[in-house]
This record gives C-alpha cells, structure tokens and sequence, in this order.
C-alpha cells in the first residue's frame, strides 16, 4: 500500500493505492504551510490504512518557495575560475571573491594557494555576514586539490564557518552550474534540515513508519534522509507529479502532450512512449542555472481560477489567487467562467457567469461573449506558446553522436491530455490546439497525489576513467577509484563496473533485482595518444535509471 | 532580448574517425566540449545551440562531383557536419541569428571540386558546399571566404577558381614547408576571376603581430574594394604556437583579434590538433568574440605572463608580402593582360591533385571557355588513378553561376558529344551550378 501526498497553491491532495487500485482520495485545500497541508491530508485518511503504508511520498513547493522567500541562509563563494568567462559575468546571487589557483581542462591544476591571500580576501568576504562558504574551482570533478586545500585553510582559520566543496555537489561539469549547487545547497541546507526532522517526527507520532520521499524534478523518489544531502533536487516536485501522474494514468507507449490545469496554475510537458522529455538546462533558482535533470516543462501561474483582469484594455487572465470560496457561483469573472459563458463546459449558472463579465464589458463596451472569447483565446495562446517552448527546450539539449541527431527527428505528437482539478471543466477549451484527440483521464483532478503515490526511484551512475591518470570517478558522489590495469580496462570493463555500482546504489534503495532497469544513455571510448604506440584511453559512461511507475503487480 | 544571439553547432561525430591514432580523431573535440560544457556557454542567452540536421544528397553534389559514387566519399557523420553548416545558414539567413560559428568535424577545405577520397582529412569542402548553398538557396552573390587554417585552403581555391563572385583569401604557414604544397600568391584565379584568389603565405615563426598586420593591411582593404554581402572564414586553429602540425604562433588572445578583425558572418571550423592544451581555449576565445562576450580573461592555460616570441624577419617577411598581395590586388587589371596575353576564347591548364589519406593520383586537364557576358564554361577531363589499380576517368562540363543561355547550351553540347559508347569515359557529368542541377552518366 501507497500514499501520495501532493502540496499545490490551491489544494493539497493525497491518495491511498492498495494492489494497482486507488482505494481513498483525499483533497483539502492548502494552508500556507506545508507541514500542516501534509498532516491535515494524512489526518483525514482512516487511521488504520495510514498505518499500514508501505511508502510515503511528498511532493511538494518547499524549497522553491524556501528560495522565493528569502527564507535561505547568507553565504559566500570562494571561486578558483582561472582562464576562461569573465566571472563578473556569471549569474551570481551571493557575494564573492576570487581566488588566483585554478585546473584547466585536463585537471592539471595551475599556481599555488597562498594561505595568507585566502586569509585576507575571506576575511573580506565576510564582511558581508555570512554564515558558510561555497568553495568552488573549474574542473574540480577532475581534480578537487584546489577546492579541498583552501577549504582546510578557511575551516582552520575561520572555525564555525559552515563549508561546502563544489566537487561534494556536483561532480558535472559547468562551473556555473556547480556554483549555483553549492550555494544554493548550502543555504537551504539547515532550513531543509530543520523543516524535514520536524516533519518526519509529527508523521512517525501518528504511527506510520514505512520509509519516506520526496519527488524529484526527474519523477524520482529520494529519500528523505538524502534530502539534506541534494535539497534543490526537489524543485519542480510539483511539475514532475502531474508528468508522472499522466504516465500512470495513461496506456504505456502513449505519446501526447499534457496540461495539468490547477486553480492558479497550469503545468504543460511532452510524453514520448510514456516517458515525459527530460532536460538538463533551464532549471534556474535565484536566476542562477541548476545541474538538473528535470522534466521538460512550463509551468504558467494561470491556471482555472485565474480572473479575468484588464491590461493596457485588453482582458487577460491575471496571476493573482482569488480567494473565492464557491468558485462555481461566478461571482467574479474566472477562466472557468467564461469557459461558462461560452457554453464550453455546463458547470454553474450561465446567466451567473455572464453577469460575472458585466462589469468588464461595460468598460470596453463590447459583449460579455467577446470577452470570455478574448480570455479564453488569451489562455489558448499561453498554452501553444508553452508547448513550442517545451519542444525548443528539447530540441537545445545537445547532441554529440550521430544516433542522438537521429533521436531528434521523432515526431512531436498531436494528442492531448487534459489533467488537475480543472481539466474536467476546461477540456474543451484546449481542443481547437491540437491535431489529435483530447482526453480526460479518470481521477485526472488527483494526477500529482497519483504520480507521487506510484513514483520509483532514479539514480544514475557517471563514470569517467583516464588509464593514464589509472583512476576511475563516478561523478555522483565523486567517488574515486584506481584502476589496477589500466592496459587491459576498456569500454567493456568500464561498463561492467558501472553496472556493478549501479547494482549496489539499487540494492541501497532496496529495488528489487529484476527491476533495477539500468540504462546505458552514453558510452564512449577515446583514445588519447601520448606515449608512442602505447595508447591511453578516456572512457565514459553514464547508467540512468529512468523514471517509471511502480506497480504491485506486473502488468 | 535586444541583440540576437551568435548561433553555435557543435558536432563532434564522437562515433566517427580516420583511424585511433589519427590526428583527426574523435578525441579532437573532446576537451572542447568538456570546455564549453564547463564554462556553461550552452546556458546564456548570447549563444544559441543550433542542432544538425541530416544533410541530403544536392546539398553536396551542388558543389561536388563526387566519385564514383557519394556514399563511398561520405559516411552519415559529414551528412550531419553539413546539415550543421545548412541549419546555422538558416538561422542566419531568417535573422535568428547574428552570426555563427560551426564546429563540427571532419574538416574540409583540402577537398577539391572533383572528389575520390579523403586529402588532407577532408572528403568534402564543407566551405564550398556554405558558399554554395548561400548562393542558390538564398542568392547572396558576392561572398568572401577568408581562410585562416594553418594549410592552404587549395580545395576551396580549386572550387572557386573561375568564380569572380566568390573571393578567397587564404592566410598559411608558406607552402615550401607546409602541407599542401601550394598557396603562393601568383595562385592568383582563373582568366574571369583573376584576383579573386589571394594567398599570403607567412613564414614559419609569425604569430599575433604579422596576423594582425596582413588582416589590418592587406585584407580589411581588399574587403572593403570587394564588399561581399557576406564573409565566412574557415577557420583552422593550427596556427596557434602549440599545434603538433603547424609552425606559426598565434595565441589565444591572437584568435580574438583575427575574428574581431574580419568579423564574419559564419565561422566553420577546419583544422587544429594542439586538442588538449589549446583547441578548447581557442574556440572559446573565438565563439566569445562572437558572441560579444568578455574575452579578457581567455588564455592558454599556464601561459599567465609567457610572451610568445615572434622573429623579426618573420614579421618582416609577412609585410612585405602583404603589401605585395594588396598592390596586385590593386593592379589585377595590368597583371592580366600578362598572364593571359597569349590565350584566345579557351585558357587550359593541368592538375595533378594527391590524395595523402587514400593514396590517389588525380590527373586533371581543365578547358574554360570564356564568355563576353557571363562567367563562361568549365570542361575538365580527369583521370584518377587508386592505389588498388582501378583508374577512374571522368569528364564534367560546368556551366556557371549566373550562366547566359548560350554557355548552358554549350555546356550540355559538350555533356552530350561525350555520351557516346566509344567514349573513353567512366562518367560523364554534367553541371549547372546556378541551377544546383546535375545529371552524372555512368558509361558501362
Ligand atoms: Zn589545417
Ligand atoms: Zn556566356
């Protein structure tokens, strides 16, 4: 048995999946705090099935909205950039200082640190009341002496500064990236820690202690204690439920676009072969880029509730909540009312809906049907903009190798499906968009609770080894290994091994053997000659375990 | 977003190379990526990534004649460097984008008009088949092509040979200690694009300051007389000081200069194999410049405060032949009546074109027939000869761009008489290059 739990901005839903089959559903709305919308969901399910759960899932706005808030610990940066983009540049949000040392490209690393230089600009640094330091260098995947060297000056010199290693958080390359990582980390860091024990305790005392997660941007579970570890791989929890609850609720293979209509918010992504389009770029916290693997999606802050405001004269549909109790009374003008008013959907007086547009109207003199017509096409042209954007997103992830560009050419599909509290009621709306069909899934309106319920785990494992360096790192958790033949360890060998971790990283999780699906995503080999005829290989690999749904029964 | 972005393919063909230990080896890119990736220039908005698309057969064969067939000259990697090339055209040409640069192996600018095989790492001019394509798809007729690789660009000089509308200029290491072996300045086009052709060799040992010297002297001018609708440079970055092939010595902050310098449109790479040290570097510091981004704080890793030396006479050397390249620029006129004095309607010459890669001996003799009011017809006859023993003849007769109706009729004539079954052909071909149409006759 299953629970998921989703926290939105209007409602927070949870449902309970015994055996493939949804037994109890649950919707609430949401309260400002996300505790109280997770234990008045749990609090409402009968207390001998909540007991029983064999896994918990959240997914939730906690650290976006951790972020939007300011809520997040002051920190600095310590940055070992070298030659390369000027660091001025760079989309910094915390205060900085540079420092001289630097690796290049090979992870040879270039001048020295200077204990008493790193004295002086830290010292500067915190000037600007900081409470912990991001020490991060270019390459440091590669080589992490730089990083770990001044670390140990700053913690000897400055004790009671919190630290964080770029190379601990992101193993990747993109030096942006991994700045923006280890800030970010660093700064929600204890919030995340404190917000989670708490959380975790309030659940445990209602006698529930089946393991618990949260959703990740890929559709995947981490559990909660990895929480503290990797905090911002929780962003767009709420985006990545509405994708995964479209993969549960639709046939396997369907390719189809998808719109998870909510009260203030509407989240669009592309499913090829059930399976929603992944992306490494775009995900930006504080405008700074995240290395995160996320769903391909848009997220609008329009959403069934939205009212229908004028800008600059012309009606929209504005980003505001309204606080509306009976929202089927029209007595403001929504995007469901005019959707009313234009006889799209036949929930609520029509004649209530038409007066909610009079005021309007009168001001522009025109119709209480232009209108509606005005923001519906206004909502319409939201959507297409955002399916276009998805698909450019997709389209700008890079590819290196032949196969991949082949991948590229696969159709964008035409079908549609229609998901969240307002899809019932909205359909119809969405239907001149698209060539194909449209289709409201059954229990569409608890899709997020559906996804976070039936979510699995994804982890994956990148390995890069250099036989003339003779050692193997994974990037994930950069853990480093010696290659003891580096004459005899090539693609094969490096494959074998890479499944091997992979086994094990499963096992952690506790997945079963025959599901542990591993998928080789890239395997490259490159010969480096250096030495004569003695050829050095660098070799990469990158396992993924991809998203799914868990079932109780194989299909 | 005011400015538009600089338009960036980057295609390695990492499942594609010439051999494991081949210069020209998937690992060639490999530090570039990595580089850009780290740099996280794929994440701003100054840069758009623009991806490849599968290139079809008239987008090579516009240029080309490829033999025997085109699928033994180019496996799908070169179909998707070409599509590259195609897309960031595009994106050009429907002002998505500002300008552009293709990174994309393999390398081109050693392929020659007729192709057998792989020269010099090239199989197909990726250089001609951009020049090609700019001309019939969106009809851009002055083109400027500045050639900056290390080697002579002689397939590109080969292509456009009689074509007044398309100047090249190739900047290299001089060709009596250089690969190809040619790019002198007498190399100077053909009788009806005589001065569209223009070779500054520089000696061994110039770097940043003669580069800058030849661009600001010599080639900045010759531009300015030609005013292209376009410049493309084909860019080779095995000029820089570290680079195992070439004996110049540019450096990083030098590649920023010769970019700002000639500011293209569209950049396609060529060559350059100092892969881990310098290559990622460079191609940083250049799609930066283009990108209008920062590029201070760009250089050789370990290279702070090293002054590349450059000697004198070098220098000197370089300035001498840049003012020599300007002045016949200049004179062209004078020097043509000279060159051609003594030939009527048809100039001929012979080719002999070797394949260092595949070991193929080309032999070409090649007949323009000048037109008083176009740029005339081209028939070359060649005959190519394979290691393995096989010899393939071949005549093509060429109409050009901008043909007038007579020379399209003469260049069919010419195609048709040489259909015959006595024919000492394998292949007859015919092309018309304003059309980008060609039949190609198998004789059996
Ligand atoms: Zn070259
Ligand atoms: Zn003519």
């Amino acid at each position: 048995m299953r629970i998921g739990i989703d926290v939105g901005g209007t409602f927070a839903d949870g449902i309970i999946i015994d055996k493939d089959q949804i037994t109890d559903g649950i919707k609430k709305p949401a309260s400002g705090d996300l505790s109280d919308s997770v234990l008045s969901v749990l609090d409402a399910f009968p207390s001998r099935k909540v007991t029983k759960a064999d896994h918990l899932c959240i997914s939730t706005t906690l650290i976006t909205n951790l972020f939007a808030n300011q809520l997040f610990d002051p920190i600095g940066a310590a940055l070992l950039s070298g030659p390369g983009r000027d660091l001025h540049s760079l989309p910094l949000a915390f205060p900085w200082i540079s420092i001289d040392a630097y690796a290049d490209v090979t992870g040879n690393c270039h001048g020295s640190i200077n204990p008493k230089i790193i004295r002086f600009k830290i010292k500067e640094l915190l000037k600007n009341n900081i409470q912990g330091i991001a020490v991060v260098s270019k390459f440091s995947g590669r080589n992490s002496t730089l990083e770990t060297k001044t670390a140990e000056i700053v913690r000897n010199e400055f004790p009671g500064i919190q630290l964080i290693c770029g190379n601990n958080v992101w193993g990747g390359l993109n030096f942006p990236k991994r700045i923006a990582a280890a800030c970010c980390t660093l700064a929600a860091r204890n919030f995340v820690k404190r917000f989670f024990c708490h959380l975790k305790t309030a659940i445990v005392s209602r006698g529930i202690r089946c393991p618990l997660s949260l959703l990740k941007a890929d559709g995947g579970l981490m559990p909660l204690e990895e929480v503290y570890q990797h905090p911002l791989e929780t962003i767009l929890s709420g985006p990545a439920a509405s994708a995964m609850g479209c993969v549960a609720l639709t046939e396997i293979g369907v390719s189809a676009a998808f719109v998870d209509i909510g009260g203030s918010t509407c989240d669009i992504g592309l499913m090829l072969n059930s399976e929603p389009l992944i992306s490494t770029r775009g995900v930006r916290l504080l405008n700074m880029p995240l290395p995160l693997r996320a769903f391909a999606m848009v997220s609008l802050g329009i959403g069934g509730n939205s009212p229908v405001v004028l800008k600059n004269g012309v009606p929209i549909l504005s980003a505001n909540k309204i606080t509306d109790p009976n929202l089927l009374e029209y007595s403001t003008p929504t995007l469901t009312a005019a959707a009313r008013v234009l006889e799209l959907h036949n929930k609520g007086s029509h004649e209530n809906a038409v007066n909610s547009f009079k005021n309007l109207a009168e001001k522009l003199t025109l119709s209480e049907y232009e209108i509606a017509r005005m923001a519906v096409s206004y909502f319409q042209r939201q959507i297409t903009d955002s399916l276009h954007c998805i698909q450019s997103l997709w389209l700008q992830e890079p590819a290196y190798r032949i196969w991949e560009l082949h991948q590229k050419t696969k159709q964008i599909p035409q079908d549609l499906i229609v998901l969240g509290a307002g899809g019932q009621l909205l359909a119809n709306l969405l239907k001149p968009l698209c060539n194909g069909s449209v289709t409201v899934p059954a229990d569409g309106d608890m899709a997020n609770a559906i996804g976070a319920a039936l979510a699995r785990h994804t982890f994956s494992v990148t390995l890069r080894a250099d036989t003339l360096k003779k050692e193997v790192v994974i990037l994930e958790d950069n853990l480093r290994r010696p290659i003891k033949d580096p004459r005899s360890f090539k693609l094969p060998q490096a494959r074998e091994l890479a499944f091997d971790i992979g086994s094990q990283r499963g096992k952690n999780y506790g997945i079963d053997p025959e599901h542990l699906d591993l998928e080789e995503v890239y395997g490259e080999q490159f010969n480096r000659i250096r030495y004569g005829l003695d050829s050095q290989r660098i070799i990469e690999i990158r396992l993924v375990r991809k998203s799914g749904i868990q079932y109780d029964h194989a299909v | 977003m005011d400015k538009l972005p600089t338009g960036f393919v980057f295609f390695p063909a990492f499942d594609w190379s010439l051999g494991i230990d081949h210069p020209e080896r998937e690992e060639r890119l490999l530090y570039t990526r990595d580089l850009l990736e780290e740099e996280g220039v794929f994440d701003i908005s100054e840069i758009e990534n623009i991806l490849p698309e599968y290139a079809a057969d008239e987008m090579i064969s516009g240029p080309h004649i490829c033999l025997p067939v085109l699928d033994r000259l180019i496996t799908s990697a070169h179909r998707y460097a070409i599509g590259g090339i195609k897309t960031l055209a595009d994106a050009r040409m429907q002002n998505k984008i500002r300008n552009g640069f293709a990174v994309i192996r393999p390398p081109g600018h050693h392929a020659f008009r007729l192709t057998y095989g792989n020269r010099g790492f090239c199989n197909v001019n990726n250089m001609a088949i951009l020049v090609h394509y700019l001309r019939t798809h969106y009809h851009i007729r002055k083109i400027a092509v500045i050639d900056t690789d290390v080697h002579h660009g002689d397939g590109t000089q080969n292509i456009f040979w009689h074509d007044p509308d398309t100047l090249f200029i190739s900047t290299h290491q001089d060709g009596r200690t250089q690969y190809p072996g040619t790019g002198f300045l007498a190399e100077f086009g053909g009788p009806c694009a005589f001065g569209a052709n223009i070779n500054i060799p520089l000696l061994p040992g110039c770097g940043d300051k003669a580069m800058k010297h030849v661009i600001e002297n010599t080639i900045l001018p010759i531009l300015d007389d030609f005013k292209p609708e376009m410049i493309l440079n084909s860019a080779g970055q095995d000029c820089h000081f570290s680079d195992p092939l070439g004996s110049l010595r540019i450096t990083a902050q030098g590649y920023v200069e010769i970019t700002r310098l000639i500011n293209p449109d569209l950049i396609v790479l060529e060559g350059g194999y100092s892969a881990e040290t310098a290559l990622p570097y460079l191609h940083l510091a250049i799609l930066s410049t283009l990108a209008g981004i920062n590029t201070a704080d760009i250089h050789e890793p370990g290279f702070e405060n090293v002054c590349i030396e450059e000697p004198e006479e070098s220098i000197e050397a370089a300035k001498h032949i840049a003012e020599q390249a300007l002045s016949a620029y200049q004179q062209r006129e004078v020097f043509y009546k000279e060159a051609f004095r003594d030939t009527g309607k048809t100039c001929s010459r012979n080719l002999r074109i070797y394949y260092d890669t595949d070991g193929i001996v080309d032999f070409e003799h090649e007949r323009f027939y000048r037109c008083d009011s176009c740029n005339g017809t081209l028939l070359i006859d060649s005959e190519s000869h394979f290691g393995t023993g096989e010899t393939i003849r071949t005549r093509v007769s060429i109409a050009s761009y901008h043909r007038c109706s007579k020379c399209l009729d003469n260049a069919m004539k010419h195609f048709n008489t040489s259909l015959k079954k006595s024919s000492p052909f394998h292949f007859v071909v015919f092309q018309d290059l304003h059309e980008n149409k060609v039949i190609k006759h198998q004789i059996i």
